[in-house]
């Protein structure tokens, strides 16, 4: 039963992260390419056709990459070494992900507005806010590490707990609450015998 | 209705804005440093082929399903631990035995 259960929650999560990383950057992208005029002022955004394919090469390859190892890792048992193993590579693809973002092109968006006889350009560039997601993703890395060297110190304590089905209040509970619930535990099974 | 909403949405936008504008020069000089982790990276990402890239997907997802489906990290049976149990108990009685009465 945990392997259907680990397998369901796996398969959920890819489809998820296919569609934030894969289906949406990719409609949007084609919409913005294929938009051409729009409104009844025919204000028009265009994209150069190679940069287009590029941002989509890039979308497809880190998107897929960031999606198996999502299946992995949500499909692996919870506070196990390999999901803190897939969870880490996860969060260094998403770094890559958002970077390829930049020499594709679409860091800095640039739309053509003809606005009847007027012509005008605005630029938007991007490339402080994705630094700042960058820096996020550094912090949530160091978590993961965290994580992982938690999850290898502690593995046949929480295997224990896995076992004995406390595994959730590992983290919230202090140490010797959570070995109080367990020897209570023991000794209710003893007299139910 | 929809007035509402749009001043909720600008309102969460101008919360968005004061944490990250809060956060900025702390991070901003993170993410240059990882900027440059990531451009000494990438070249060593194919970019002419994307065949790569989706067999890599699928040796991830049966890899996952194998590995999960073997070791899924769940409690074992009852008899496989009423066999442990047993195996235990025989040990504990020897040290009973050896006691010298007196």
């Amino acid at each position: 039963m945990g392997a259907v259960k680990n397998g369901m929650r796996g398969t959920i999560f890819t489809i998820i992260y296919i569609i934030t990383t894969v289906i949406i950057p990719f409609i949007t992208f084609a919409l913005i390419m294929n938009l051409g005029n729009f409104g009844p002022q025919g204000i028009s955004i265009g994209m150069d056709r190679a940069t287009y394919q590029q941002i989509i090469f890039w979308i497809l390859a880190f998107g897929l990459l960031i999606s198996g190892t999502a299946f992995f890792a949500y499909s692996s048992p919870s506070q196990s070494i390999r999901r803190g193993i897939f969870a880490l590579i996860q969060v260094i693809l998403n770094c890559l992900y958002i970077w390829s973002y930049k020499f594709s092109g679409a860091l800095e968006l640039e739309f053509t507005l003809n606005v009847g006889a007027n012509d005008g350009l605005v630029a938007i560039n991007l490339e402080q806010l994705i630094m700042i997601c960058l820096g996020l993703y550094f912090l949530t890395i160091i978590l993961k590490t965290y994580d992982l060297i938690d999850f290898t110190l502690n593995r046949k304590k929480i295997q224990q707990m896995r076992l004995k089905g406390t595994l959730k209040e590992r983290r919230t509970e202090k140490p010797g609450e959570i070995e109080k619930k367990i020897n209570k535990k023991d000794k209710k099974k003893g007299d139910g015998d | 209705m929809i007035i509402q909403g749009a001043n909720i949405f600008s309102i969460l936008a101008e919360i968005i804005g004061i944490v990250f504008g809060f956060l900025a020069p702390f991070l901003v000089p993170i993410g240059e440093f990882m900027v440059d982790l990531i451009e000494i990276i990438l070249p060593f990402f194919d970019d002419s082929n994307l065949t790569i890239y989706i067999i890599i997907f699928i040796v991830l997802i049966i890899a996952g399903a194998i590995v999960n489906s073997i070791w899924p990290g769940d409690k074992p049976k009852q008899g496989e631990k009423i066999k442990k149990e047993e195996k235990i108990k025989p040990k504990e009685n020897l040290g009973s035995e050896d006691k010298i009465e007196p």
